[in-house]
């Protein structure tokens, strides 16, 4: 993977998925909803490769029919039956409408929160939250790794005691449950223990001497500070459409979609530039490579 | 000018009687290494806590301790995180974030500096280090030699005027250990800065040390030059720590300065040997009774990982000491893993033919529960005879009411032993048992070993310590990518190699033939 959207700086690109997601989950317009299902499945794409997207297909499909047959079953608001029930509730189009284009805004997020994931590493979120509290950051930093040390001094504790017939596997219920709370209290006294080091190792280091700074990989620059203007106008000119009422979505009782006007197409085409932002970053620099190769 | 000016320091630890630092005075100079070694408890960390003063443990202190000329404890603890860096034992437990370079960066966060001072440090401690591959690696991905280089490293960006280590190889193998301190040594000579140093391991410390400090028993012994200093502490207990060449030149009766590399101890053995041929070893009866046995064995850790064992075959004879050498990552403690039966091979057998195989771990403390030593091993059996045997056979006598935690390394390796001997094993597997011992721990260990052999054990070792397989073992063996290319007993395993082989043959090689320990080459040049 060698996206250019993921090396910005961490602020720019947590402003961009905060603005993608929140927009996804507020207006609940089918085009919308469609742009950003399609942005987002094209970013996965991009960050994880196709095939990875391809399994995530597998539960995505079914959970997207399930949601929307789910609502229909148990939500009968709407004024166009379809059929009946045999308990004498309607199955309504508006339900069935709503339904899935729900569940296509709970997919879209989904996938959005994957790229999330991928793009916003540990260090980037403990950068982002080192600059609201030096002691938040290093707090969780700590945490990332005493936690995974933890779970493997019991795995190692465990093997040992085994030797002993002492593990956490042998023995009869009781017997067990008994050599896991042992296992568990040489791990306490060995945390105890090695946290004394820890802490005079900060200490040796002037901890608490002096106000705390944080360090941080990433740098500021014009490409992120133009990426967060971008977003911002993207978002100020969707939002400015749906409050004028230039789109306008309704499902109950009766569905209503604005059409595409002028302002409509304004606003989603606002929308589609925030959405496919990653894509466009990676689009201009592969050109700018394309441009630099043939100069050569 | 001296970096520190230690004046009749004397302190005693609470609730005791006897004083940790008995009256010592000494002045460390500035832009050398100096070395401080003792046996386990003679107060070489002690002493070098109190050159810290966040570090000093609480107690009765006497005496002053300049730095610079100045009181310690009239510097401010923001100064003296800055001028004073301190490397701990344990590599593990003093990294304090997730990754590489938040570790780096923690010192000067702490110390407040902005972006750009912090940034240039960094970057300068990373690329002096040559850490650009661990980066942004978790710390939790790296080796202990790497660890420790990060500790070194983080120590250092701080840009301080001394670093104290307080014996920073003893969980290191022997090449990790060899490289840890040529970075140190190049670190002081780039930089003239002053490093304070305690190691038990000396046979590559001593050599690169400027001063020599021996304690005992909290006190100041010896300090100077370490050819000359060597020599006036022939009769301590730290003496079977020293490393071979000191030893054979002083049980010869060398004179003038001792030497102390591999070059300068042939230089001398040359001019002293007469003897050109030590006798061959009296081959040890083994029983011909298979104890284990690993057939053909194939290992990986996961479906797509490369094989670690690949065909290694193994037979362990019943009541013999079997030594398994080699280096990190050639599958010495999966093999372990496999006769204790914590592993399954995916090909190949492993049988230990209904014996009781149990396997100490490499951490002591990991076996440890209960609030004092007698305890800990009712635990297993409360039978009042296998409990005596086992405390004088350990000898665990003196601690049995002493909580677990607090008595010595070995005492906490010995517990452990004990523990494992309660459950009536046939085969015991030691994974690393000489890690952090010194020289006289070491001895005992050996003796012990043999004492358990007497009754009948069979004793499968894994282990990096080529001066202990060679003085205890019946049998050693060479693993190399999965499989054992030489096995043989340790005379002629050893006098055969040469570059896996103990300091003793390294120094009489052509001499002496046939020799392989520091006693069997005394010998010879005695005759």
């Amino acid at each position: 993977m060698n996206d250019a959207f993921s090396q910005l700086h961490p602020a720019a690109s947590f402003a961009f998925f905060v603005a993608v997601i929140t927009l996804t989950m507020l207006y609940m317009h089918p085009v919308l909803l469609i742009i950003s299902l399609a942005a987002a499945a094209g970013y996965v794409c991009i960050l994880k490769g196709a095939r990875h997207f391809g399994k995530t297909l597998i539960y995505l499909v079914p959970f997207l029919i399930f949601m929307s047959v789910l609502n229909a079953l148990f939500n009968h608001a709407g004024v166009t039956p379809l059929f009946y029930l045999s308990n004498g509730n309607a199955v309504t189009k508006e339900a069935l409408t709503f339904g899935f284009y729900a569940s296509v805004m709970l997919s879209a997020v989904i996938l959005w929160f994957e790229c999330f994931n991928v793009v916003m590493t540990s260090d980037k979120l403990l950068c982002l939250f080192g600059r609201l509290s030096p002691s938040v950051s290093l707090l969780l930093s700590m945490a990332l790794r005493f936690v995974p040390k933890f779970g493997r001094k019991i795995r190692s504790i465990d093997a040992a005691r085994a030797q002993i017939g002492q593990g956490s596997a042998q023995g009869g219920f009781i017997r067990r449950v008994k050599n896991s709370m042992k296992v568990l209290s040489v791990t306490l006294t060995w945390a105890l223990e090695s946290s004394l080091t820890a802490a005079n190792s900060m200490k040796s280091r002037g901890y608490g001497a002096a106000r705390r700074t944080s360090f941080s990989l990433y740098r500021f620059t014009v490409r992120d500070a133009v990426t967060m203007v971008l977003c911002a106008f993207a978002v100020g000119v969707t939002a400015a459409c749906v409050v004028s009422g230039g789109i306008y979505a309704r499902y109950y009782p009766s569905v209503i979609i604005s059409g595409f006007g002028g302002i409509p197409a304004l606003g989603m085409a606002a929308f589609a530039l925030l959405c496919f932002l990653p894509q466009l970053f990676d689009a201009k620099e592969a050109l700018v490579w394309r441009r630099l190769r043939s100069a050569i | 000018m001296a970096a520190f000016e230690i004046r009749d320091l004397s302190f005693t630890y609470p609730n005791e009687n006897k004083p940790a630092l008995d009256n010592i005075t000494m002045s460390i100079p500035e832009g050398r290494i100096t070395l401080i070694c003792g046996a386990s408890g003679s107060g070489k960390s002690t002493l070098l806590r109190r050159l810290k003063t966040c570090l000093a443990d609480h107690g009765k202190a006497e005496g002053d301790v300049l730095f610079f000329g100045k009181a310690l404890d009239d510097i401010g603890q923001a100064e003296q995180a800055r001028r004073i860096g301190f490397v701990f034992q344990h590599p593990d437990d003093q990294i304090v974030t997730d990754k590489v370079f938040h570790e780096l960066a923690f010192g000067p966060e702490s110390l407040g500096w902005d972006q750009a001072r912090m940034r240039l440090a960094v970057a300068e401690m990373a690329s002096y280090f040559g850490l650009d591959e661990l980066f942004e690696k978790n710390v939790a991905e790296l080796s202990g030699g790497q660890k420790q280089l990060i500790n070194l490293a983080s120590a250092a960006v701080l840009r301080p005027d001394v670093l104290i280590l307080d014996e920073p190889t003893s969980q290191l193998d022997p090449i990790a250990a060899a490289d840890f301190l040529g970075t140190l040594r190049k670190m002081s000579e780039d930089l003239g800065l002053t490093v304070i140093l305690t190691e038990h391991r000396l046979e590559e410390a001593l050599p690169m040390a400027d001063m020599l400090a021996v304690l005992d028993e909290g006190r100041l012994i010896a300090f100077g030059e370490p050819k000359k200093t060597v020599m006036q502490v022939k009769n301590s207990a730290v003496f079977e720590s020293m490393p071979a060449a000191v030893q054979i030149f002083a049980a010869v009766d060398g004179e003038g300065d001792a030497p102390l590399t591999v070059s300068d101890a042939r230089a001398f053995i040359a001019l002293r040997a007469r003897t050109s041929v030590k006798g061959e070893q009296p081959s040890v009866e083994t029983c011909p009774e298979t104890a284990a046995e690993l057939k053909n064995c194939w290992f990986r850790y996961e479906k797509n990982a490369p094989d670690i064992l690949r065909g290694l075959s193994l037979t362990l004879h019943k009541g013999e000491i079997f030594a398994l050498l080699g280096g990190n990552g050639s599958g010495k403690s999966t093999t372990a893993g496999l006769l204790s039966g914590r592993l399954k091979p995916y090909r190949g057998k492993v049988k230990t033919n209904g014996l009781r195989v149990a396997a100490l771990p490499q951490d002591p403390r990991e076996l440890f529960v209960k609030d004092t030593v007698l305890d800990e091993l009712k635990e297993l059996n409360p039978e009042e005879a296998s409990l005596s045997h086992v405390t004088e056979l350990l000898e665990l006598e003196g601690v049995l009411s002493r909580h677990p935690f607090d008595i010595s390394g070995g005492e906490q390796q010995r517990l452990a032993l004990g523990k494992v001997l309660l459950t009536a094993p046939d085969v015991l597997l030691l994974d690393e048992p000489t890690k952090g011992m010194d020289g006289e721990f070491k001895r005992r260990f050996g003796e012990l070993l043999s004492r358990l052999k007497a009754e009948g054990k069979t004793i499968f070792l894994v282990s990096h310590d080529i001066e202990f397989c060679a003085q205890c073992a019946d049998c050693c063996a060479l693993l190399f990518r999965g499989e054992i290319v030489c096995r043989s007993a340790p005379r002629k395993f050893f006098s055969g190699n040469f570059f896996y082989t103990t300091a003793a043959a390294r120094l009489s090689r052509g001499m002496i033939e046939n020799a392989v320990l520091t006693g069997e080459v005394i010998e010879c040049l005695k005759q």
